[in-house]
């Protein structure tokens, strides 16, 4: 479980997060959902210590964020969190070592799914966007963690690598595990996530299942549904009349 | 039409930034955007006056010695050693900049203008201190008279800088694995070699050199007498490496700056497993493995090239070994090992958000670091100890070569301290970095060293004031774990 209450996060004069509550709980994915700059990743960081923040946090019922914490956290950054200077074998090694967390069949049957045993031994500088996100995403997923906290994470993916990571997504949560989850892609946030957050402006605008969400905005799609939340729908239509 | 000046400087100051923050490599993102932009703008500044400072001071000095032609080598060893390892430095954050790549790419221009711009964006991050070097080498050529010792000193200075880091960044990014590693481990001995020739050439008594090196690069200007062949010589030498530096920051702009399709190396076979270690090891391990595949690399040859020096000073009868000399090679040798940590904390830079998602504490951190300096500094210190013992110098000096670990160590916790704060500020400037790190060095190990000079003249001997300097390491290592574990707690 985590629960982040009145969370702030500011860049010297800018305030990116302005004191927004949310909980994730036990077997649910909690999807952020949000414009550029809206604070998901502002708060995916706060949450990691990442960067100072106000607020608090509670990762697990163990605490704020803290290194003791990171064994049971997974996690998928928005830009691959990767040594590139080392190859995908030293890497992954260099993980279990650190966690004391090393299930070899785990790791391999994950190098399997995501087609990177082949590049076991190359250093990850010289691998691909998708391949380094790939390895961000084994790295996440090795150590069985309890919290997963994923931004963005389909980014560069093929489509085989994105329905992996959805079906293990799901098998997360089916086993108690919990997911914050940000993305701008509405139809995997429809099918994937069990409760939504709109966020913008650094402001939590609403909260629910996307059904809910969705009933309260009048709107076919979710799509329809963040537009009005966001107040863009007219905004965009105003702009589409002017092109 | 494009405006290749405008659009070079716009290029140069996302250059600098991202050289300031270092940010497409740790992963991290600035705390304060405005402050880090304005800070890596600052940079440029500080380096300006680091550098007319350097060449004003050290280009006067051979003047009131009444050695006017040293005033060319000192002021060319100056200018050397900051351009080459501020170039050096700058690119080392310029990796990964495919932003700026992919954007030369998608602008209507010409590949000829492009290779121009990256030229001169290079160029931009330099030129404030570069034009201010020159101004001062200028401005004291006029107030000397006589020949412009300072500023051809100046010249060739600058221009050999950029030569030989465009020459090292080159071979870094085209050459392959052995000789790759090779360029960055050698990478650091021209800096070597020019803070040696800094402190000894204000010796250097120019008629007792062979006539030869009056015909020879850099040293030809020694012998300038009047309009002599020497003087033709060093006009002809300082053009020729203008032109040669002009070239290879050109063949370096191209280098980092033009877009390349970078092929993979798939090595299916050879996978026998994974082997875990002990947390601390595998710590050790990457650190090391982080280190020797970066620019850093060099800073393992310093330790190994002062030590080549002192043995073939030594063996070589150059230098008669007291019991003084040995105790100025241990504190030397100390002091440059306190680099030992900067460059393991450095290198650390290159993916640091996968450090911080890790339960890596900054102690454990700390530790990994000490440890390996600690084995650094026992292997380095290793010749001085043979030399005692060969030399027959009182067995009692092996006291201050087994203590004066402490002075890395205390330097160790500082720099621990200073990196976690530049990592909370989500951006890391190893320029900014190396020169607060110099400062902090500068107190951190002049206190206990103060101390084992003074208890050394007041008592005598060297057990006891070896203690004492360690004691205050102590003392001063403490305090950094102070402050450090109160770093730790992260908010």
């Amino acid at each position: 479980m985590l629960k982040v209450e009145k969370l702030v996060v500011k860049y010297g004069e800018k305030v990116a997060v302005k004191g927004i509550s949310f909980t994730v709980n036990n077997g649910e994915v909690y999807c952020l959902l949000g414009p550029n700059g809206a604070g998901k990743t502002s708060t995916i960081k706060a949450i990691l210590g990442l960067v100072k923040y106000e607020g608090s946090i509670n990762i697990l019922n163990l605490g704020p964020p803290s290194p003791a914490i990171m064994n049971h956290v997974g996690v998928v950054m928005e830009t691959p969190a990767v040594l590139e200077a080392l190859t995908v074998k030293e890497f992954l090694e260099f993980l279990g070592s650190i966690r004391g967390i090393f299930n070899a069949k785990r790791v391999e049957a994950l190098l399997e799914a995501f087609e990177l045993k082949d590049y076991i031994n190359t250093p990850i500088a010289a691998l691909s966007a998708g391949n380094r996100q790939k390895v961000a995403i084994v790295a996440a997923l090795m150590h069985e963690p309890r919290l997963l906290l994923l931004d963005e994470p389909f980014n560069f993916l093929d489509v085989k690598s994105v329905r992996i990571l959805k079906e293990l997504m799901q098998r997360h949560v089916e086993n108690g595990g919990s997911i914050l989850f940000s993305t701008h892609i509405m139809e995997v946030a429809e099918r994937v996530c069990s409760r939504i957050g709109i966020i913008n402006g650094g402001i939590l605008i609403t909260e629910g299942t996307p059904g809910k969400i969705k009933e309260e905005a009048n709107a076919g799609t979710l799509e329809d549904a963040f537009l009005k939340a966001i107040h863009a729908d007219e905004e965009i239509r105003s702009i589409l009349e002017g092109l | 039409m494009v405006s290749v000046r405008k659009l070079a400087s716009v290029l140069s100051k996302e250059l600098m930034y991202q050289g300031y923050t270092a940010s497409r490599i740790s992963g991290l993102r600035p705390m304060n955007i405005e402050r880090a932009v304005k800070m890596s703008r600052i940079n440029k500044i500080i380096l300006s006056v680091l550098m007319g400072f350097y060449v004003g001071l050290m280009g006067a000095i051979p003047y009131a010695l009444k050695r006017p032609s040293v005033s060319l080598i000192e002021t060319l060893t100056g200018s050397f050693f900051i351009i080459f390892s501020s170039l050096l430095n700058v690119t080392f954050s310029l990796q990964q900049i495919d932003n700026v790549r992919s954007l030369l790419v998608t602008l209507p221009i010409e590949p000829r203008l492009i290779r121009l711009i990256s030229m001169l964006s290079l160029f931009m991050m330099m030129d404030t201190p570069i034009y201010v070097s020159i101004a001062v080498s200028v401005l004291l050529s006029i107030i000397m008279g006589g020949i412009p010792y300072p500023l051809l000193g100046t010249l060739q200075g600058v221009s050999l800088g950029v030569i030989l880091a465009a020459g090292f960044i080159l071979i870094a990014e085209k050459a392959s694995g052995a000789i790759r590693g090779f360029s960055r481990i050698t990478a650091v001995i021209p800096i070597m070699i020019a803070v040696i020739i800094l402190g000894y050439a204000i010796n250097i008594n120019p008629s007792q050199l062979n006539p030869i090196l009056s015909l020879m690069p850099v040293t030809s200007g020694l012998f300038i007498n009047g309009l002599n062949t020497a003087f033709y010589l060093t006009i002809i030498y300082t053009v020729a490496f203008i032109i040669a530096a002009y070239l290879m920051l050109q063949r370096v702009g191209n280098e980092i700056l033009e877009y390349t399709v970078q092929f993979q190396v798939v090595k299916a076979s050879g996978f026998k497993g994974f082997k875990i270690r002990n947390p601390l090891m595998a710590l050790i391990r990457v650190d090391l493995i982080q280190s020797f595949r970066s620019r850093m690399a060099g800073i393992w040859a310093i330790p190994v090239s002062y030590w080549v020096v002192i043995v073939f000073t030594v063996v070589t009868g150059g230098v008669r070994l007291s019991p003084a000399l040995l105790l100025t090679y241990v504190i030397e040798l100390s002091a440059i090992m306190a680099f030992i940590p900067y460059t393991l904390y450095l290198s650390e830079l290159r993916g640091a958000i996968a450090f911080r998602l890790l339960p890596i504490t900054p102690l454990r951190n700390l530790a990994s670091k000490l440890l390996v300096t600690l084995i650094a500094y026992y292997v380095a210190m290793m010749p001085i100890s043979v030399l005692i013992l060969v030399y027959k110098l009182p067995i009692n000096l092996q006291v201050p070569v087994v203590l004066a670990f402490g002075l890395p160590m205390a330097a160790a916790g500082a720099m621990a301290n200073l990196f976690e704060l530049s990592m909370r500020e989500g951006s890391a400037s190893s320029i900014l970095i190396m020169i607060l790190y110099a400062l902090v060095i500068m107190i951190i190990e002049g206190l206990p060293t103060a101390a084992l000079i003074i208890t050394h003249m007041m008592i005598g001997g060297y057990v006891i004031p070896s203690f004492i300097m360690f004691l205050i390491s102590m003392v001063e290592f403490l305090i950094m774990l102070v402050v450090l574990t109160r770093l730790s707690k992260r908010h």
